[in-house]
């Protein structure tokens, strides 16, 4: 429980940063015109951008389903992680909430695999080390880094202390890049066209020089 | 005395040599939705991750020349089609189809090799004729495959489809949606001529799922308009299930479709992580799955089959007071369960309160 409370405080924590430094940083670009943006889409559609990512709650009031009658809400759960008793600290090492919102649309049909294949489950099974065990066109996510983890693979910058350099931001690695501690699909891919670097898969910064590599490894 | 213990020793000796390593034991709570005790319906069974979950006894030997647990693993199902004694998943880390033989509990790939060679393979639909029709994004055509899972022949090109992402079949007609032309199209399943298209005046945003009722009706997952379209066998639109939203009956990333013999519409939801059933008049019956890594859990699933054939297969895994009817299966596309088996069945236990 105490554990749970730090956490929870280091999560406030974060977040205060991560809004106080978005809103430092000069934003050139927007959602409007990027990748994300479908309201172009072939035929004129609601015009609505936020659509296709985010969910309403809808207006329609509904019965509870006819074949279960106690239900305890009428909303949905999405992109659950923790909500099952039987959770296990194995799990952590797939990919979560977070890079969930992508890979649900990004599953390689509906839009560009971003994700292909299964390696985390694959290293659970085999009981290997995950970050050892991810092939090379796979980035590991949905784990976390931290000063831990920078001490113990020796080439990794601490991203506690390392500024991002995103965009004239003067925040460390940990406050721009990594959400809840966890490097997420979100660390490097700006999904809302933030930081509109041209010509990229909507990174956060040029990788020109693999600067964007660099930013964390230490090579 | 000492023949006792000598037998006893043997008899030890005997039971390390064929001691199985086996994944732990299925978990010991039944899973039901509805939970006991409202009127169950359906029951989790069983996840298949790899050969070794089909239940084949591995010896030591093997053991010894493969190591213990997983030798062949799925690895991100996307679809999942069957027919007696077989599973055929559509795997899009392996870009290939893989059958979980069922009778020989083998895994193996379809072979796709030559001139059936697979490119970039999204649906599957099996045929009650036991023919495999498979999307292929790359070839942009319906490749098939016969009973004995050998390359049949093909169905359209480039000039017909742009983006053909899943199949289904009912009797002389193959319906296939076209993510990029926003299409549903019919085909003929002896000439293979396009009967007809739905869709062209822009009734479809990125349509990624079809499927067809036990009486011939075409449900297709509308992705980005957040429902599920209905239509009659020749295309006429009927219907439209759900809406956008998070509340019950509801869509934000609805995916694979399927329809039982009760006309029951069972779809598939990677946000919510649950799949949701509605009756013939689109009313909401029941959700399962959800959200979590426990039994019965999905995680980011995509593709959804009910299976009439196989429940006896599964019914080891049933609760003795639930009888297995037909089976459900969903893919996961991430987390250590890939495909998950659930059995829709009766309630053969004592009664139950309120009824």
């Amino acid at each position: 429980m105490q554990h749970m409370r730090t956490w929870k405080n280091k999560i406030s924590a974060a977040a205060i940063i991560l809004i106080f430094l978005s809103s430092s940083i000069t934003s050139a670009g927007t959602i409007e015109g990027s990748p994300h943006d479908f309201r172009g889409y072939q035929w004129k559609r609601s015009g609505e951008i936020c659509n296709p990512c985010h969910a309403m709650h809808g207006t329609k009031t509904l019965p509870a389903p006819l074949w279960n009658h106690d239900l305890p809400t009428q909303t949905y759960i999405i992109y659950g992680k923790t909500h099952s008793p039987t959770m296990d600290a194995e799990v952590s090492s797939q990919p979560d909430g977070m890079s969930k919102t992508c890979l649900s649309c990004h599953d390689g049909i509906v839009a560009p695999d971003a994700y292909g294949s299964n390696t985390c489950g694959t290293a659970i099974l085999f009981n290997k080390n995950l970050i050892d065990t991810f092939p090379s066109n796979n980035h590991p996510i949905s784990f976390v880094y931290n000063t831990a983890l920078a001490i113990k693979d020796g080439k990794l910058y601490d991203p506690s202390t390392r500024l991002s350099g995103l965009n004239g931001s003067t925040g460390t690695i940990n406050a721009d890049m990594l959400f809840l501690n966890r490097m997420e699909c979100a660390s490097c891919h700006d999904v809302h066209n933030k930081y509109a670097v041209p010509k990229t898969k909507l990174l956060v910064k040029d990788n020109a020089g693999s600067a964007l590599c660099l930013t964390c490894h230490n090579k | 005395m000492k023949k006792q213990a000598f037998i006893l020793s043997m008899l030890i000796i005997f039971m390390g040599c064929a001691s199985i390593p086996e994944k732990p034991a299925a978990p010991a709570a039944t899973i039901f939705y509805p939970e006991l005790p409202q009127r169950p319906r359906l029951q989790f069974l069983h996840s298949i991750s790899g050969e070794n979950d089909l239940g084949k006894k591995q010896s030591a030997f093997q053991e010894f020349l493969f190591g213990k647990n997983y030798d062949q693993l799925l690895g991100k199902p996307y679809d999942v089609a069957a027919c007696k004694e077989k599973i055929y998943i559509l795997d899009r880390m392996y870009k290939k189809i893989v059958i979980l033989d069922l009778a020989s509990k083998k895994m193996s790939f379809l072979n796709d090799q030559g001139i059936g060679r697979l490119g970039d393979p999204s649906g599957i639909w099996v045929s009650e004729e036991n023919i495999k029709y498979v999307t292929d994004m790359q070839r942009k055509q319906v490749v098939a495959f016969d009973g004995n899972d050998h390359f049949l022949r093909t169905y359209g090109s480039r000039e017909i489809f742009e983006k053909p992402v899943d199949v289904a079949v009912y009797g002389k007609q193959i319906y296939v949606v076209d993510m990029d032309k926003e299409q549903l199209f019919i085909l003929n399943r002896d000439t293979g001529q396009v009967i007809n298209t739905v869709g062209e005046k822009g009734e479809f945003f990125k349509p990624s799922h079809v499927t067809v009722g036990p009486s011939g009706n075409v449900f297709v997952t509308d992705a980005f308009h957040f429902v599920i379209k209905k239509f009659s066998p020749d295309g006429k639109f009927l219907d439209t299930i759900g809406f956008h939203g998070d509340q019950i009956g509801g869509f934000v990333r609805p995916k694979g479709v399927a329809v039982d013999k009760n006309d029951h519409l069972y779809v598939v939801d990677a946000a919510f992580e649950n799949v949701q059933i509605f009756d013939d008049q689109g009313r909401m019956l029941l959700f399962f799955g959800g959200p979590g890594s426990g039994p019965g859990n999905l995680y980011l699933p995509a593709g959804i089959a009910i299976d009439d054939n196989n429940a006896a297969s599964f019914q080891k895994y049933a609760d003795q007071n639930f009888k297995l009817e037909y089976l459900v299966y969903v893919t996961n596309m991430f987390g250590k369960n890939m495909l998950n088996v659930y059995g829709f069945g009766h309630w053969i236990g004592e009664s139950l309160p309120g009824e």
